[in-house]
Order: structure tokens, then sequence, then C-alpha cells
């Protein structure tokens, strides 16, 4: 039975990301009118889906870094907001709770370069169909 | 002979019935409410699909004695039709909170050859949405897509036995 715990979606509202993310959309309208902890879950699922879709994309060249590298570094987000917290506590999961605003700013930014991230993948695989498909004619 | 019971729901009649056809090549019911096909794997074990079409779930239909028999649900919505996909959340949901059963979405598409995503990244296992319920995309008026979405339904089906023990061994 599917229970809704703090950092998860339902299926519908997975599915609504999905449609969204491979349609292209912006999905920073959507944060807009989630709750938090939907905000939360969100995200988590735009990075398991990213990173999945690497993998198959990118097979054993793959990393986590390609994704995260295009995301404003921890300590340079934190001093363009102004925030005096430790670096370890500049997190979705904490933040969201007890300033928002700022999270969600955060979350929109990184959530924007996945769905980028997301679209490469797409577009390297588009390159390799018409090799996959030979492929398979010749097999 | 032992048989298995699954949904095929759908906003559209037509979506839903082109699938059980596809899968069974003759539908024994039909109207609009509901449809039935059977499909004999062979002399012992068959499958019996029931469409039902979710824009009549609040007048006629009893859902809690329908899906308490289901081994698995398929649920199909229009890729290009916004309405079509905003008809099938609510019903998703509304499931994820009560039934253990696996769950494939396919999102209707007119031609296979040109899926939205590459094929690539959906064909073998779909898009993981949660333990019991997958996404992927299908044109299910073709026998080739209706039968891979019943693979995935049915390999859903048996991980989850791998997974309970029945194939560990002794």
């Amino acid at each position: 039975m599917f229970t809704q715990t703090t950092e998860t979606l339902r299926p519908g509202d997975k599915l609504d990301i999905l449609y969204r993310l491979f349609q292209g959309d912006d999905l920073g309208q959507l944060i807009d009118a989630l709750d938090n902890n939907s905000v939360v879950g969100l995200q988590k699922f735009v990075w398991e889906t990213t990173a999945e879709f690497g993998i198959i994309a990118r097979r054993k060249n793959f990393s986590r870094r390609e994704i995260t590298r295009k995301m404003t570094p921890t300590p340079q987000y934190q001093k363009s907001r102004g925030c005096n917290q430790h670096t370890y506590q500049c997190k979705a999961t904490e933040c969201i709770h007890f300033n928002p605003k700022c999270a969600r700013e955060k979350i929109k930014e990184h959530v924007k370069v996945m769905a980028e991230t997301l679209q490469e993948y797409i577009k390297i695989e588009r390159q390799n169909e018409p090799f996959e498909e030979m492929l398979q004619e010749i097999h | 002979m032992k048989i298995g019971e699954i949904a095929i729901i759908s906003h559209s009649s037509r979506q839903r019935d082109n699938f059980i056809r596809s899968i069974c090549r003759k539908i024994d019911l039909e109207n609009e409410l509901v449809s039935f096909g059977r499909f004999e794997i062979n002399d012992q074990l068959g499958l019996h699909f029931y469409g039902i079409s979710i824009d009549k779930q609040d007048s006629d239909l009893s859902w809690d004695l329908i899906s308490r028999k289901m081994l698995g649900y398929v649920v199909i919505f229009d890729w290009e039709d916004l309405i079509s996909l905003e008809s099938v959340k609510p019903i998703v949901n509304g499931f994820a909170e009560t039934l253990r059963a696996p769950f494939v979405i396919v999102g209707n598409v007119p031609d296979m050859s040109k899926p939205p995503i590459p094929k690539i990244f959906f064909q073998d296992k779909g898009i993981h949405l949660s333990p019991n319920f997958r996404f992927t995309f299908g044109q299910v008026d073709q026998p080739e897509c209706a039968r891979k979405i019943l693979t995935l339904l049915i390999d859903m089906l048996l991980d989850r036995v791998e997974h309970n023990g029945f194939f560990q061994h002794k």
C-alpha cells in the first residue's frame, strides 16, 4: 500500500512531472503550486529520473558530477542570499521548513539544471537511435 | 483452468477495447461501461481482461468489488491530450492509497515508431514511479505494443513473487 511520507509524491503527480519534463516545460510553476513536502518529493523524483536516464545514455561514463557541476555551489548560493548558516545545513529537506522561500529558489535552480541535463540525455539517445536500429536489423 | 484477471482502465472506451482486442483478438462483451476479453495461455492458464471506462466510475461501477480480485492494472491515457492525463491522475492516486497490485500506466501515442522519447529509456522496464507503478509509452491498437505492456505487468508480478521468496531454493 502506498503511504505518503515527507519526501514522496503520489504516482499521479509523478506522471504530471514526467509529462512536463518530456515536453520540455519549465517546472517552476508546478513547484510554486506544491506544498513544501511535495516540492522535496519533486526534487527527489526529478533527480532519480535524470540519474536513471544518465546511466542509460552515458553508460559507464555517467557520473553524478555531470549533473551537479552545473548547479550553483552551496557556499556561493548561501553568500548570494546573505545566509550565515553552516554549509551542511543548506539542504532543501531542512531549509524548506524554516526558510521556504530561499529553499524553493534553490530547488527551482537545481530542478532546472536536472531537466536540462535530462533533455541532453534524450538528445544523445536520439542520435544513437539510427545505429541501434541498424544493429537490430543486422541481428 | 486457473484464471488471472487484469483490469484495463481508460477514459476512452475505444483505447481500452483496442488494447483488449490487440491481446485477445476478439472481445466477448462490449458496451459503454465495460468490455471483456479472454486470452488462453495454455489449457491450464488463462487471462481475463476487463475494460473499464473511468468516465462512468462514479455512477455505475463498484470499484471495491472489481478491484479486490485483480492481478494487475493497465491504465491508458492519450499522451497528446492533457485532459486525458488529468482524467487518470485522480484514479491512479486513489488506487495508490488502497491497492497493492502492480500498475502499468501507458501514455498512448499514435505512432510508436516516433515515441516522445527514445525507446531505450522505457522499453524494458518502463519508468519507475513507485514500487507498484511504472510508466511506459505504447500504441495500444498494435498487438506487439500491447504484448510488451502486458509483459511489463507480468514482470512486475514475477518480481514481487521473487522478492517474497517463492522462487528461493530450499
